[in-house]
């Protein structure tokens, strides 16, 4: 074999890991909300927002917040305890993250970035920050619409990350890039239309929430990806997502230690994580998140940004068929009775405009693409 | 400047001093950041892709290791920085100085 053709074996290989990257993100990402909407059934957070004791729901037993203050609205109550179980999330990712950079000999690199603060570790803020917006949103999303409304919200990242990767990033993005931004426009106005109009189940939650936390979601994701894109191309990938997650960790912690100060019982039911059933969701949440994330941010410099972002899209089938596998189609996609067919067609419509969109992102030819972002002219030496 | 510095701080500064060949920045990598072994030469190796990637570095002459000198089989590239390789450069020198 001569040297052209081991070259083009290698580009192929490069851009082969980078999608195989980019699947297994999406196969961890669609997973992780499984454990992220079973969790809302369990006494760590029924214990703080209350529940129904009978499935007739004639007895409702309020939970922390209701008891410190009774006339606390049900918006707040969803709001406190997003915040809970975001800032637990990124705590639980932080903590398997460095299990997995300690096996891979990756901590003295960690504490060579994080001391690094101009130059490495506040992109990596900023990524935590606005990871921080989004993963909150995915879960005000879930809890007042649908995990799977929740997921699909989120498949409009890429638009921002597409348009931000070229003005910010200066990355290369084709016609048929911004076509596929398009086309994922359409998608979710789609998905949107179908909430909008039916104003989601009724008893499960607030619908405006839920829509403000799924352009939260779609927003954040976009905004992080660029920020890790910038930090990315002088950190360790590892070393960086493991760095948002201490960031967002921090973040939350701070937050809810401010909320507690104000007296809000948030951490009351804390102790349930002792609790081997809840600490084995909780470590599943982090394991499926932290994982999610180790592929993506490793799929950006093999695929670069865009397309990174849009063969990790797939996470929102992934994740709407892991929901109704286990929590069955109606909570899976928000429905009753009375607006079943509105939402079923407007989602699954969504979804597959988003993945129509996502695959022309994905499917462009690579060829002769060794850079991911223009060379300026006479650059070379 | 950017010895004990974060590991690709330190690729892009002895780019920006001279062009060099994978198989010659490796192993003094691997010497300063104690990454022995085939996982550490693995490690930088993908490192310098990814500056490759990002438009840092760029790739030039290529000879296939026939005699297993770094890696039997595998491409050995010689690389040179870009001008945004020594923007980036610059603008870190900048942050962290």
């Amino acid at each position: 074999m001569d040297v052209e053709e081991l070259k083009k074996l290698d580009h192929k290989k490069k851009i082969r890991i980078g999608l195989l990257m980019g699947i297994l993100c999406a196969l961890y990402w669609g997973i992780w909300y499984a454990p992220g909407y079973a969790v809302w059934n369990m006494d760590i957070l029924t214990g703080l927002t209350g529940y129904w004791l009978d499935p007739e729901q004639t007895i409702w037993i309020p939970g922390a917040f209701e008891i410190h203050n009774p006339d606390i609205s049900g918006d707040l109550i969803n709001i406190y305890s997003c915040i809970f179980l975001t800032g637990l999330n990124a705590i639980f990712c932080a903590l398997v993250l460095f299990i997995w950079n300690g096996g891979l000999r990756k901590l003295p690199e960690f504490k060579r970035e994080l001391v690094q603060v101009k130059g490495a570790s506040k992109y990596f803020m900023m990524a935590g920050l606005c990871g921080a917006c989004a993963v909150s949103g995915t879960y005000l999303a879930s809890f007042n619409l649908s995990p799977g409304f929740a997921a699909i919200a989120g498949l409009l990242y890429p638009i921002i990350g597409t348009i931000m990767s070229v003005l910010y990033l200066k990355q290369k993005v084709s016609k048929r890039g911004y076509l596929a931004v398009v086309v994922l426009l359409v998608g979710g106005i789609t998905l949107y239309s179908g909430s909008i109009i039916t104003g989601g189940v009724e008893g499960s939650g607030n619908a405006t929430i839920g829509i403000i936390g799924g352009i939260m979601a779609a927003v954040g994701w976009g905004f992080e990806g660029v920020c890790a894109g910038k930090a990315l191309d002088f950190c360790e990938p590892d070393i960086g997502l493991h760095l948002r997650f201490c960031f967002e960790a921090i973040f939350w912690i701070i937050v809810m230690v401010v909320i507690a100060c104000t007296g809000t019982p948030i951490f009351d039911t804390i102790g349930e994580l002792l609790d081997p059933a809840t600490l084995f969701v909780f470590i599943l949440l982090g394991l499926s998140f932290a994982w999610c994330y180790v592929t993506w941010y490793k799929s950006f410099p093999l695929l670069g940004v865009a397309r990174g972002q849009a063969v990790g899209s797939l996470y929102a089938a992934c994740a709407v068929i892991f929901l109704c596998i286990f929590f069955g189609p109606a909570s899976a996609l928000g429905y009753d009775d009375s607006n079943m067919l509105i939402i079923v067609g407007t989602t699954i419509l969504g979804l597959i405009i988003c993945l129509v969109g996502s695959f022309l992102l994905a499917s462009e030819d690579t060829e002769g693409m060794v850079s991911l972002r223009e060379q300026k002219g006479g650059d070379e030496r | 400047m950017m010895e004990g510095q974060p590991i690709k701080f330190r690729i892009l500064e002895l780019f920006n001093e001279k062009d060099w060949w994978l198989q010659d920045i490796v192993p003094q990598l691997q010497e300063e950041y104690s990454l022995k072994g085939d996982y550490g030469r693995g490690m930088i190796t993908y490192d310098i892709v990814e500056l490759v990637s990002a438009g840092f570095l760029t790739e030039g002459e290529t000879v296939i290791d026939e005699e297993g000198k770094f890696w039997q089989g595998h491409l050995l590239h010689h690389y040179t920085i870009t001008g945004l390789g020594k923007e980036m450069y610059q603008t870190i020198v900048d942050r962290i100085s």
